[in-house]
């Protein structure tokens, strides 16, 4: 039985070294968009946190109080207004925290939100329910937005995570308002 | 006396030859730059090729389906992000943005105007144009569905 040669080390070497680079920027490739996919996540969930807390010491899901009656979504850079939403951190809604994504959480109307109200979730939207909606740009970070919703889709309760329109996912809050 | 010494040297250089182990033939030497493995070298390379065309036909983030996406939502929507950045830029610096971040939009085309009462935007993607002046509702770049002109 003869040896292995240098030159069949070499080869063999250099194959095996060279599927395993693939592999493991396949498995950081993985990891890095777990990482992001579970940073929205949280967000989600911390949102809904606070959405949980007020409706659990007001009766409500949106303040109530003067100046605020009308305020439906948190947050909202073309409202001039400051809207005030005890406990919700809405560094969190922004797209820096959420890889390109906008998040907004939104009072339900149905003459405003009809795409929303014609979509099966578990249960039906009425007047004031609470949702999160999420934008995506489809910019240069598509693929990177598009695989983030798509764990989320598996990551969230089913059925809380729809995709409404193109660019345009809401969050059924009220499945989530539970979770901590 | 001269035959008996030449018959003696040619014994004893005859013995000292046969006492010598022949060099093996050069075939038979085993150069550092023989492949003898083939086999396992295909193999390798085998696996190299599988591994790189399995991870190229499943890329990681997968391609969006585009295919489903309506051109004027996504003008829409395109827009609605751009404005959003803007409006954001104001709320936190009190000014709007003197140009658009090249970060802001993927859109093929796109017009920012600052006039007197705030800006102007007009996108374009495609054939398909659209604007928005700020002021406007902005959701209605989330409600169009067909209405692109």
């Amino acid at each position: 039985m003869s040896h292995w040669s240098r030159l069949d080390v070499a080869l063999v070497s250099l194959a095996l070294v060279l599927t395993m680079a693939l592999l493991g920027y396949r498995v950081v490739q993985h990891q890095q968009l777990s990482s992001a996919a579970q940073q929205v996540h949280n967000n989600i969930l911390d949102t809904a946190s606070s959405v949980n807390q007020l409706f659990i010491h007001t009766d409500h899901y949106f303040p109530i109080s003067e100046g605020n009656t009308s305020t439906r979504i948190y947050n909202d850079p073309f409202d001039v207004k400051e809207s005030t939403y005890q406990g919700l951190d809405l560094k969190k809604l922004k797209p820096g925290s959420n890889h390109g994504l906008v998040l907004q959480l939104v009072r339900f109307d149905a003459a405003e939100d009809k795409l929303v109200g014609q979509h099966l979730f578990n249960i039906s939207f009425q007047d004031g329910d609470p949702y999160l909606r999420i934008f995506t740009d489809y910019g240069k970070n598509s693929r990177v937005e598009s695989e983030i919703l798509h764990r989320l889709e598996n990551s969230l309760p089913p059925q809380s995570l729809v995709e409404i329109d193109d660019h345009l996912y809401a969050v059924d809050l009220r499945r989530l308002l539970n979770v901590e | 006396m001269s035959n008996d010494l030449d018959h003696l040297i040619q014994e004893a250089l005859d013995e000292a030859l046969s006492s010598v182990t022949p060099l093996p033939e050069r075939e038979s030497l085993q150069p550092a730059s023989s492949v003898n493995y083939p086999t396992s070298i295909a193999l390798a390379w085998l696996l190299l090729v599988i591994v790189a065309a399995f991870l190229y036909l499943n890329p990681l983030p997968a391609e969006p389906d585009a295919g489903i996406r309506s051109i004027d939502t996504r003008l829409g929507a395109s827009l609605y992000h751009l404005a959003y950045h803007i409006e954001s830029h104001r709320q936190e610096t009190g000014e709007l943005p003197e140009y658009l971040e090249p970060e802001w939009t993927d859109l093929d085309s796109v017009q920012y105007t600052k006039t007197e009462i705030g800006y102007l935007l007009r996108g374009q993607l495609g054939n398909l144009d659209l604007s928005y002046r700020s002021g406007d509702n902005p959701e209605l770049l989330l409600a169009r569905r067909g209405q692109a002109k």
